[in-house]
């Protein structure tokens, strides 16, 4: 509720307050939004991506000069931002070539070569600078009142892209691909593309400010405003405003840019004779990150929450973090529907067996995980996969999912699947989750339901920025399955919650929620009890009976836990060392020599996990 | 000195009416408990009832809204959590915290980042391979080569690499196969035993009753109960009824 007020009041006094200042302030404020919009392309890849960009002065230069190069030749006013827009994007692109193969301090360093190479040889030549050029505002931007509410209105586009972004299943992505690459892919991520999208979009941006940029100026002769020290400034920006809060990067902009520059429009000899201005500036931004390391925005959320408990609006309390006894049958009915998803490819089952691995081997380095492990899991079984710590369990998961260098066979409901994408695979209907949560900690328990989903998003990413409506109807349908499964799980109440706010064994939990909303035929969850008391343990094993039998989906769990072992698996591998040492119905399994010896320990220790 | 300093002295953990939370949610409600000198205490709840938060909050890693943590008698509350391991408590932490990068014998220097001593760190890391063997043989390999039960092993000898006076171990047996969480378990008590170490151990695994002197169980952010002796390993029965509040069925038993 305070942020809508505190939204309108902004909305209000900016556009309102255009109305009070005359023209040199009003051109210094077309000036801020500029850099206002520049930061706030900057923090798509920032915050987003996690990637550091030193070239975005530069990329403002290419827009600006693009826009004056088309626009003075003749072109309308919208082609030649559409223009700008298009190659800056492209010039982006072409910069972040190189964050396929690394990342960090390393990608940073690449986007410096295109600052220098912009500076010195592109913006020294006179036909891309087109210094003898002017580019005539429209007639309807003539006075600097209505250019500076175009420049609003820029900005206002640029917030609802971001807005976009961050619900659709691109901005997920960008996520993802920060915090936990390789499992994104088991979700249908492609990183490649994923990382390449988040440069475009972060380009198009820049190249918007840029051509606000030359339609303010009409013709640009310095390089200044797009040099080296400018993109350090659209960075110190973002950093001082707060990585991902679009109000505070929008306050630092005015900050930084405006600040100084209405200081110079005062008369303060004096002061200035002194540079205080610079020195105070200097002195502000030291104090100014020290005292908010979450910058502006950070500032911005602690007023907002402190607002919201001293109106007690509604003081929402936080929900129980466990999850909630629910009848499994009944909800795993009403879930029925996640199974309604389209395959790529068709049913080719000559054999009962959904998954066939036949002598699989997996070698990293001089280390062999796998050492010819061939098994086979039939369709509507639930499987358990025991053993050792260090037995080549998650390596076989790993095998499956792509995540793993496999030798060998691993058919998948008559598919190859050696040699496939890891991110194709998620399509055919393999899901799995991973021993130590592969997840975003970060974000919000639903949000992480719909990453895992990411598969079924099948609109281009540029149409959920957009915001057609075929994109958004599938968004609408993403949240709808995660609201099901969340519920299968009696994790409804938590959707809202912040993922890494919750108890260790409901974060587990939640991943399996988040596996079972891709729609899978087959489930393969590793170590699902890790972190779970016994009664939820329990729980936990009426759901997996639930979903087999209600949904019809087929599961191979890794387990440490015999006792749901033995009463929810139809069939139980027992590996060592990377090979297979027994198999069978669980209880004879775990009745074995070999597998009391390398698994069990103690005869007890079968009821020493746990209570049960 | 009267009798009184001489129950101060062996009691070398002392937490007092411990409230803590995340931002405005209160997590913890009046906790105390206390931990002797050499003796191994569990700490027993489910999951979500506020086990971690507990370890987080005495050793500093979280804000605590009231309460006191003495150590040996001495007021640590609000100490800087690297002072504590000046003072000799080293923690374990859930989910192993290793460097993955590192290789086996970096992580366990690690863990004698506080001693100066170089002779002292070289004998420290000779024990810890001596008690883990399969940590020598791995000495060189990067930690996140390491099987899940290899991790929890390094973790554990990481925490005794600063020669401490009490271990807090955070769910050590999380995702160990029933065989190797015996294993792990086997070896606290004995480090316990020889180095006279005092261990704190939060745990929902039954199991590490069977080690305790005494224990307390954890609901909801507030010790509900509390055993000592042999009252200890009667409490599996009174644990599940505070899990589940009913019998267990007889299928998990």
């Amino acid at each position: 509720m305070p942020s809508r007020v505190a939204s309108a009041i902004a909305v209000a006094v900016a556009v309102g307050g255009s109305l009070l200042l005359g023209n040199v302030k009003l051109s210094i404020l077309v000036g801020v939004g500029v850099t206002a919009i520049a930061a706030l392309g900057l923090d798509v890849l920032v915050a987003r991506t996690g990637q550091l960009s030193l070239a975005h002065a530069a990329f403002l230069g290419v827009g600006a000069f693009t826009a004056i190069n088309v626009g003075s030749r003749g072109a309308p006013w919208p082609v030649a931002i559409l223009a700008a827009v298009i190659v800056t994007s492209a010039a982006a692109i072409l910069t972040g070539l190189p964050s396929l193969r690394i990342r960090g301090l390393q990608i940073a360093i690449t986007t410096l070569a295109f600052q220098e190479f912009a500076e010195e040889f592109l913006f020294s030549r006179n036909d891309v600078t087109a210094a003898d050029r002017t580019l005539s505002r429209p007639s309807f931007l003539h006075s600097d009142v209505r250019l500076y509410l175009f420049a609003l209105a820029a900005l206002a586009l640029v917030l609802l892209v971001r807005y976009r972004l961050s619900v659709t299943k691109a901005g997920r992505s960008f996520l993802a691909v920060r915090d936990i690459e390789d499992r994104a892919r088991c979700f249908g991520v492609e990183p490649g593309q994923s990382k390449l999208l988040a440069y475009a979009i972060s380009g198009a941006i820049v190249g918007l400010a840029g051509s606000v940029l030359a339609l303010k100026a009409g013709s640009i002769s310095a390089k200044d405003p797009f040099l080296l020290l400018e993109s350090l400034q659209l960075v110190a920006i973002v950093v001082v405003g707060g990585a991902g809060s679009a109000a505070g990067i929008v306050t630092a902009a005015v900050l930084v840019k405006g600040l100084p520059q209405f200081s110079s429009t005062i008369p303060l000899t004096h002061l200035r004779a002194v540079r205080i201005v610079p020195i105070a500036s200097a002195a502000l931004l030291v104090v100014a990150i020290v005292a908010a390391p979450q910058g502006i925005g950070g500032l911005y959320r602690a007023v907002g929450r402190f607002l919201d408990r001293r109106l007690g609006a509604r003081g929402r309390a936080r929900p129980e973090p466990r999850p909630r006894p629910t009848d499994a049958v009944a909800a795993a009915h009403g879930a029925a529907t996640l199974r309604l998803v389209p395959r790529p490819l068709p049913l080719r089952m000559p054999v009962p067996a959904l998954l066939e691995a036949r002598e699989v081997r997996v070698a990293y380095g001089g280390v062999t995980a796998l050492d010819g492990v061939s098994l086979e899991v039939r369709r509507g079984e639930i499987v358990g996969l025991i053993g050792a710590n260090g037995a080549g369990k998650s390596t076989f998961f790993n095998a499956v999912s792509g995540l793993a260098p496999v030798k060998g066979s691993i058919r998948y409901r008559g598919v190859e699947l050696v040699g496939r994408a890891a991110s194709s695979r998620s399509a055919l209907g393999a899901a799995r989750t991973f021993q130590d949560l592969g997840l975003l900690r970060a974000e919000t328990v639903a949000e992480n339901v719909l990453l895992a989903q990411t598969w079924l998003a099948r609109y281009p990413a540029a149409a959920g920025i957009v915001g057609l409506g075929s994109a958004l109807r599938t968004e609408r349908e993403l949240r709808r399955r995660a609201g099901l499964a969340l519920e299968l799980f009696g994790l409804g109440h938590l959707a809202s919650e912040r993922l890494g706010d919750l108890p260790y064994g409901t974060m587990r939990i939640v991943e399996i929620a988040s596996a079972v909303a891709a729609g899978p035929d087959l489930l393969m969850l590793d170590e699902a009890t890790a972190g779970l008391g016994p009664d939820e343990s329990h729980a936990l094993g009426d759901r997996f009976l639930a979903v087999r039998d209600e949904l019809g989906l087929t599961l191979v769990v890794v387990e440490h836990h015999v006792p749901l072992i033995a009463r929810v698996c139809d069939y139980a591998y027992c590996l060592e060392s990377g090979v297979l040492i027994a198999e069978g119905k669980p209880d004879d399994v775990t009745a074995q020599p070999q597998v009391v010896e390398s698994f069990l320990g103690r005869a007890d220790a079968a009821t020493g996990r746990g209570l049960g | 000195m009267s009798a009184a300093s001489v129950t101060e002295a062996e009691t070398l953990l002392e937490v007092e009416g411990l409230c803590s939370g995340y931002g405005s949610l209160q997590v913890l409600f009046d906790v105390s408990l206390d931990v002797r000198v050499g003796e191994m205490v569990a700490l027993m709840g489910s999951n979500g009832a506020g086990k971690t938060t507990v370890l987080r909050a005495i050793t500093g890693l979280l804000r605590r809204s009231a309460g006191r943590v003495r150590l040996a008698g001495d007021d640590v509350t609000g100490a800087p959590t690297e002072s504590l391991v000046a003072r000799g408590v080293a923690l374990v932490p859930e989910g192993r915290g290793m460097l993955r990068d590192l290789t086996v014998a970096e992580n366990l220097e690690l863990g004698a980042y506080a001693v100066r001593d170089r002779a002292a760190i070289v004998e420290a890391s000779a024990r810890a391979y001596a008690t883990f063997p399969i940590l020598a043989e791995r000495k060189h390999q990067k930690a996140g080569r390491l099987s899940g039960g290899q991790q929890q092993m390094l973790a554990v000898a990481r925490g005794l690499m600063s020669n401490p006076r009490l271990l807090l171990v955070d769910e050590a047996s999380l995702g160990l196969s029933p065989i190797m969480t015996e294993t792990v378990f086997d070896l606290i008590a004995d480090v316990r035993r020889t180095a006279g170490v005092a261990v704190l151990i939060v745990e929902q695994n039954a199991a590490a009753l069977d080690l305790a002197d005494r224990a307390f169980v954890l609901e909801k952010g507030q010790v509900v109960d509390r055993a000592e002796g042999d009252a200890v390993r009667n409490m599996q029965g009174r644990l599940r009824e505070a899990y589940l509040g009913r019998p267990t069925p007889e299928i998990e038993r």
